[in-house]
């Protein structure tokens, strides 16, 4: 069973750790525009999105890029940039639909999330629990459990032979 | 090549002859580390006593520190000083966000402005560009749109603003500097020194990065860092409710000055739950930059719009006004936003209005026919408003106590709450002695660059509602920590005298610490959260590649207290500036203290105490002229003697 990374952005506070954790680890420096992960934000709503690559099942970059520098592994799910093979073409920037993939002008390559290979950097760093890393197939019950949880305020104050008559 | 932690440049930008400049930061480095330290070595080099706090040659520098954009958590803080409006002496306030993290990835460590534009104008920094704009579209907006409008205009909403509301460009001496979302750089005026070179904010982008020594290490270091913090009970509360249910428990131990500190108690008061309040309205909690504790609260208030609050509001603007109207209270926080003004010294301003037209000393035809009264709407709006656009009154109101008092006449100045100009904050200090010393020697004539967190700890946990043997646990690890600091068990009592120098000498210390490492105190032994100095040298010597040990930063801390002292007296200063308003020498009033006193002598006792112990002269507690060469500021020394303020070296030369 593959993990991925999941996102609450109800838990974000755009503390931006994740993308100095991310470089640190990456690039050897703390450096927000180096990162592979990356926060954007709209204070003004209190609203905050960490975006990192979503590690398609059929990625879009690993069918573009030219020198076969972008593999998917099967076990893990984890779609990686090969180093050494990409020539800095910046296709794949130009083929993922959500921007996941940065350009490094100081190495002149493309780079992206690689899941630190199984032990995420940013999750390590998380405070608030906003980025974890999950079995797929439990990564959002959270949401799941959410709803129910409205829902249980709704309900709370109706019985339920009352709520059978509703449904007949 | 290249730097550990520092970026290594400072920029300076004279806005008179747009001269723009650069300078390694590895000369201040050593002795000054960062922060507030460097920004103090700046304004004592440039700006002498000649030099009035809105002159255009008054100075005014933005420090990060060494620690400021890394893994460190709580690194996100700007310190920022020039000479004050507000005291006429060394001005400074220190402020969150996620500004000074980019000032860094844009390759600087300060920021350093001098003279005054023509128009108003913003400066952009967008790594090793740096412009001076056109902000006359900018002129009247307020804080939030300001930094909207500065982020369309250059195209990047990843550019950090720091920028003043219209209080500071009309040169209100309480005016803040604001960045991000309600984070303010409050005290002591620093937004009419903005205001006053016609600089209407500083906007940065950087895409540099921090390099560090030994990586491996320095994260290993900071995730121990992490998980000591979240153990914490200070995190839990900080995290989850943020200082607001501080505020219900002051109320309980009468902690929060009525009437402009002629009272401590308020019936109305027992029935306002700050935490029901933030239970009902928060949307969600936020914070800084590489920050876990996420301690400011974003409400969404039907009919009240979006705030952003943290720390003060609630004592200023419910009790210190007497307010229990949670509308009111939103609505006055959103205007001391706005437009950029000090709320703790406008709940000051406003009590001490409201005092003077009780006492008769202003009446209804100063005030244009606002009857002042406490709690009221029609009194606290309008008068806010006054302050803001210099209207009236407000005019008046919107300079330095002093002047202002001097103006008014009457006997005005016999009910100014403040120190050295400055504006109390709203704390009972009076039965907390080593609060009280704070408050009167501490750097910026106020009490939170050296106030001991303790002795009000241990008051504190009597509001929590323990039983009697978790409240004696309690109790007994205060006095044992008071114990370690100071020597003396005692030290940890409110009321008690003893020790107490020294539990301001050590509070004042750390505070100096995370101050120049560009940390926030918060995150640090200031609230008893086991990352110590010695942690911070640690984490400081894994990202230098150089060994730091905890004793080099307190030394460093008290060398930077002993220069910006060094700057007050040279500003003037003297030990009789170092005192608190006559009404906080009476017996107290009301509430939990009632009858308990100040005592003058032992006051005065307390501050010979803090004087030696900080190497400063007993009776006029002026740096001696040894002290200054032992912490390596022989030039500060010579400077001093040199205008005959260290007379006693060189008596002892001439003899």
């Amino acid at each position: 069973m593959s993990k991925i990374l999941t996102i609450n952005v109800e838990k974000c506070t755009g503390c931006r750790t994740c993308e100095i954790a991310c470089s640190l680890k990456h690039a050897g420096e703390f450096n927000p525009a180096r990162s592979r992960i990356h926060n954007i934000s709209s204070p003004e709503e209190g609203f905050y999105l960490p975006v990192a690559c979503l590690q398609c099942s059929e990625p879009f970059c690993v069918q573009i890029c030219p020198n076969g520098a972008i593999t998917r592994d099967e076990i893990t799910g984890i779609v990686k940039i090969l180093e050494k093979r990409c020539v800095g073409c910046k296709m794949c920037l130009l083929a993922c639909p959500f921007g996941s993939i940065t350009f490094d002008s100081k190495e002149e390559k493309a780079i992206k999330c690689d899941l630190c290979d199984g032990e995420p950097e940013c999750v390590a760093f998380c405070a608030t629990g906003a980025l974890e890393f999950k079995e797929a197939e439990i990564a959002v019950k959270f949401k799941k459990r959410a709803l129910s949880d409205r829902l249980k305020e709704i309900y709370k104050g109706i019985s339920f032979k009352e709520d059978l008559e509703l449904v007949r | 090549m290249g730097h550990y932690l520092i970026a290594g440049k400072i920029l300076r930008v004279d806005l008179t002859n747009q001269k723009i400049s650069e300078e390694p930061t590895n000369a201040y480095f050593e002795q000054f580390i960062g922060g507030r330290g460097i920004n103090a070595k700046i304004i004592y080099d440039g700006v002498t006593p000649e030099l009035k706090p809105l002159d255009p040659d008054n100075i005014i520098t933005f420090g990060a520190g060494p620690l400021t954009g890394t893994e460190f958590p709580g690194s996100s803080r700007t310190d920022i000083m020039a000479k004050s409006p507000v005291t006429n002496l060394l001005g400074n306030s220190n402020v969150g966000g996620h500004w000074s993290p980019e000032v860094k990835f844009a390759g600087y460590d300060h920021i350093v402005i001098q003279g005054k534009a023509e128009k108003p104008v913003y400066i952009s920094i967008n790594n090793k560009n740096v412009d001076i704009r056109d902000a006359g579209n900018l002129w009247g907006k307020d804080t939030w749109e300001t930094q909207s409008l500065i982020k369309a205009e250059l195209g990047d909403l990843d550019t950090q603003v720091m920028c003043i509301g219209p209080a500071g460009e009309k040169l209100v001496c309480y005016a803040t500097i604001q960045t991000c979302m309600g984070d303010a750089a409050g005290r002591t005026g620093m937004g009419a020194v903005m205001g006053s070179k016609n600089l209407k904010a500083i906007a940065v982008r950087g895409t540099g990065g921090i390099k560090i020594a030994d990586p491996n290490k320095y994260s290993e270091l900071c995730k121990e860092v992490y998980n000591l913090l979240k153990e914490h009970p200070s995190y839990q509360e900080l995290s989850q409710v943020g200082a607001t249910r501080l505020t219900d428990l002051f109320g309980k131990i009468n902690y929060i000055p009525l009437e402009n500190f002629q009272k401590y108690t308020w019936d109305e008061g027992k029935e306002i739950s700050c935490e029901d309040f933030l239970k009902k309205y928060l949307y969600k909690k936020v914070g800084c930059f590489g920050c876990p504790m996420r301690c400011k609260e974003f409400y969404k208030v039907p009919d009240g719009g979006d705030v952003v609050l943290s720390c003060n509001f609630y004592s200023d603007f419910i009790w210190r006004l007497k307010n229990s109207d949670m509308k009111l209270f939103l609505e006055i926080a959103s205007l001391c936003q706005n437009n950029g003004i000090d709320q703790i010294s406008v709940a000051g301003i406003i009590s001490w209005a409201i005092e003077m037209f009780e006492k008769g000393v202003i009446t209804e035809k100063d005030t244009e026919g606002i009857p002042l009264k406490w709690g009221s709407r029609e009194t606290i709006i309008p008068m806010l408003k006054k302050i803001i656009n210099r209207e009236g009154i407000g005019d008046i109101l919107g300079q330095d106590v002093k002047t202002a008092a001097n103006q008014i006449g009457k006997g005005a100045d016999k009910y100014i709450m403040h120190t050295k100009g400055n504006p109390l904050y709203g704390s009972n200090i009076a039965p907390f002695r080593g609060s009280a010393l704070a408050t009167a020697v501490g750097s910026r004539g106020d009490l939170m660059r050296s106030i001991p967190l303790l002795e009000l700890n241990r008051v504190l946990i009597s509001a929590y509602g323990f039983d009697e043997a978790t409240l004696k646990m309690y109790e007994e690890y205060y006095d044992d920590l008071a114990e370690k600091i100071t020597g003396k068990r005692k030290a940890a009592i409110s009321t008690e005298y003893e020790g107490k120098s020294a539990l301001v000498g050590y509070y004042e210390d750390i505070i100096t610490i995370n101050d120049m490492l560009g940390n926030c105190k918060w995150i640090s032994s200031y609230l008893d959260i086991p990352i110590t100095p010695e942690m911070q040298a640690n984490i400081l010597s894994a990202g230098l590649g150089i060994s730091i040990e905890a004793d080099e930063l307190f030394k460093a801390a008290k060398r930077i207290r002993c220069l910006e002292r060094a700057f007050d007296v040279r500003e003037g200063l003297t030990q009789f500036d170092d005192t608190l308003p006559d009404r906080l020498f009476e017996p107290l009033p009301d509430g939990k203290f009632k009858g308990e006193r100040l005592d003058r002598s032992k006051f005065e006792k307390m501050k010979e105490e803090f004087y030696t112990l900080r190497g400063w002269d007993t009776k006029t507690g002026i740096p001696t002229g040894q002290t200054l060469e032992k912490l390596g500021l022989k030039e500060i020394a010579e400077d001093l003697s040199n205008r005959g303020i260290l007379s006693s070296t060189k008596k002892k030369s001439k003899r």
